[in-house]
């Protein structure tokens, strides 16, 4: 029976994989891939020419349920389809963990669209979201020297989603990522959230790096910089396998922690600030103070490990610092 | 014999007593040596002092001249940093005045002036108004701060302006801090902090 069981799992990871494998690549190698989008993407680094983007759920249109929501005077609402990762109450923005067959919310409308079999043979016209047949569901548009990913809905309505992408990047871009609108003057109290059991990553990867999120938690593995990271309230954790941090690494969060791995390898001066610091790491304290950050009482240190060639500049405001051996 | 006796008994012999007309000659050789000598060793002496002063001066040139591209070029350096296009290279820059330079150049100052007001980055903005409250007594940078604060949208920078405001004690502050507190659009924690910031700037 036991047996049976596995086979059948093997059998649906299978049918979900092949659902998955198309991807599409675009050639750009030079210049700066910017992302503008909530939904979750994990990103590698490879020496290449190529952007390649897969999609990790299944595609839209065949077994999925879509769920919109209407939009509302005091702020829109939009809910996590997973289970598991209930996020924070930031604001008006109220994240929910609920499941399609939740239908009491007022307002919302669920779709069910079952029209694989009428698409058999035929192409979507047009080229607009011309990506949807690969289960890509943003915006690719590409200007110059820059790749732009976006969100297609911007206004009026939001759509539910479990969207997961994994997007390889060459190494020798620059990536300039906003788990938010781009528009910086749109704040129309307007906030949106998808999230997905695994926090958006970035891995492997040497180029300059830029993330702005507002709630979502980032995840680094292998990223030697410069990263620039800066979240309200998210949790940044930063991992080491087979590399280490050689450029400046700025890490600004409001009430997120900061989690991080210290490499052998490293040779770093670490300015940290956060409500505390734990360590298990051998560094050598240069300074220690608490400061009156205006009205929150934070610990202020400058750390050196190995040289102190690398600077890192860790500020977790409210949050705290873990740095930890490798 | 006493002193006084042979004063007295030769009174006439010593008050009479005339020079010789070959003293007249020996006085006037003296007195030509006398005069021209220490002009001679005057002269020398001004040389020199000349000679010092010229070469003092070209030491202090070589010496300037050497160390002003020495400050010229960690500011040029430092400069080329904040204005590059890479945000990594901005905040290196802004990072290496915070630790290293932290004087107040004005050229530097009216970077970084300009970078908070147009950066598109939060990270580089806020290691710069942590770099601007290092000269709590500059004026320009105060009215900076006012003036950023009123046009600021990103929550993180606004936070971070509106404790640097509260720790100035700001007072020309409190409209900026007022118009974000009534506004719809403020994120809630960026209210909480400019509600704070109020109550500390009035005490």
């Amino acid at each position: 029976m036991k047996y049976l069981q596995k086979i059948t799992v093997i059998l649906i990871a299978f049918a979900f994989l092949g659902l998955n494998a198309q991807e599409k690549k675009i050639k750009f190698y030079k210049g700066t891939l910017k992302i503008c989008s909530s939904k979750n993407f994990q990103i590698e680094g490879y020496d290449g020419d190529e952007v390649i983007i897969k999609s990790l759920h299944e595609k839209k249109g065949e077994n999925s349920v879509y769920v919109v929501n209407g939009f509302r005077n005091n702020g829109t609402y939009s809910y996590s389809n997973s289970s598991k990762n209930k996020l924070a109450r930031v604001g008006k923005a109220q994240s929910i963990s609920s499941s399609s067959s939740d239908s009491i919310v007022k307002g919302r409308l669920v779709f069910r669209s079952n029209n694989s079999e009428r698409k058999k043979g035929l192409i979507k016209l047009g080229t607009k979201s011309n990506n949807s047949d690969l289960g890509i569901y943003f915006t690719i548009e590409q200007n110059g020297d820059e790749l732009l990913f976006k969100d297609q809905s911007q206004v009026g309505f939001i759509m539910t989603s479990n969207e997961s992408y994994l997007v390889k990047i060459p190494n020798t871009l620059k990536l300039n990522w906003k788990t938010n609108n781009c528009k910086d003057r749109d704040r129309s109290g307007e906030y949106r959230f998808f999230s997905s059991k695994n926090p958006s990553s970035l891995s492997n990867f040497d180029g300059e790096t830029e993330i702005s999120s507002s709630v979502n938690n980032i995840k680094l593995k292998d990223v030697t910089g410069p990263v620039v990271v800066n979240t309200i309230g998210g949790n940044v954790t930063v991992e080491f396998e087979k590399k280490y941090p050689k450029n400046l690494y700025s890490i600004y969060s409001n009430n997120g922690f900061i989690d991080m791995q210290i490499p052998n390898k490293s040779s770093l001066m670490v300015d940290v600030i956060g409500k505390s610091v734990y360590s298990d790491v051998d560094f050598k304290v240069l300074e220690e103070e608490e400061v009156n950050d205006v009205w929150q009482k934070t610990t202020k240190m400058k750390l050196k490990f190995g040289a102190g060639k690398t600077k890192m500049k860790l500020n977790a405001g409210f949050g705290e610092v873990f740095l930890r051996k490798k | 014999m006493k002193l006084k006796e042979f004063i007295h008994q030769n009174k006439t012999a010593i008050q009479e007593e005339k020079m010789s007309s070959k003293a007249d000659a020996n006085f006037e050789q003296l007195l030509k040596d006398k005069l021209h000598q220490p002009k001679k060793q005057k002269v020398v002496f001004l040389k020199f002092i000349a000679v010092a002063a010229s070469l003092g001066l070209l030491i202090a040139t070589f010496v300037w001249f050497n160390n002003q591209p020495e400050i010229n070029k960690k500011q040029q350096q430092l400069l080329s940093n904040l204005e590059n296009e890479s945000v990594g290279k901005r905040l290196e820059g802004v990072y290496t005045f915070n630790d290293e330079y932290a004087k107040e150049d004005d050229k530097i100052i009216e970077t970084l002036l300009s970078i908070l007001h147009k950066d598109e980055n939060t990270n580089v903005k806020i290691a710069t108004i942590d770099a601007l409250l290092k000269f709590p007594k500059n004026e320009s940078i105060r009215k900076s701060f006012i003036k950023a604060l009123e046009k600021e949208d990103v929550p993180l920078v606004q936070i971070k302006l509106i404790k640097a405001v509260s720790f100035l004690r700001e007072n020309r502050a409190q409209k900026s801090l007022e118009k974000i507190i009534n506004s719809e659009q403020t994120f809630p924690i960026v209210k909480n902090n400019a509600t704070l910031a109020m109550a500390e700037i009035k005490k």
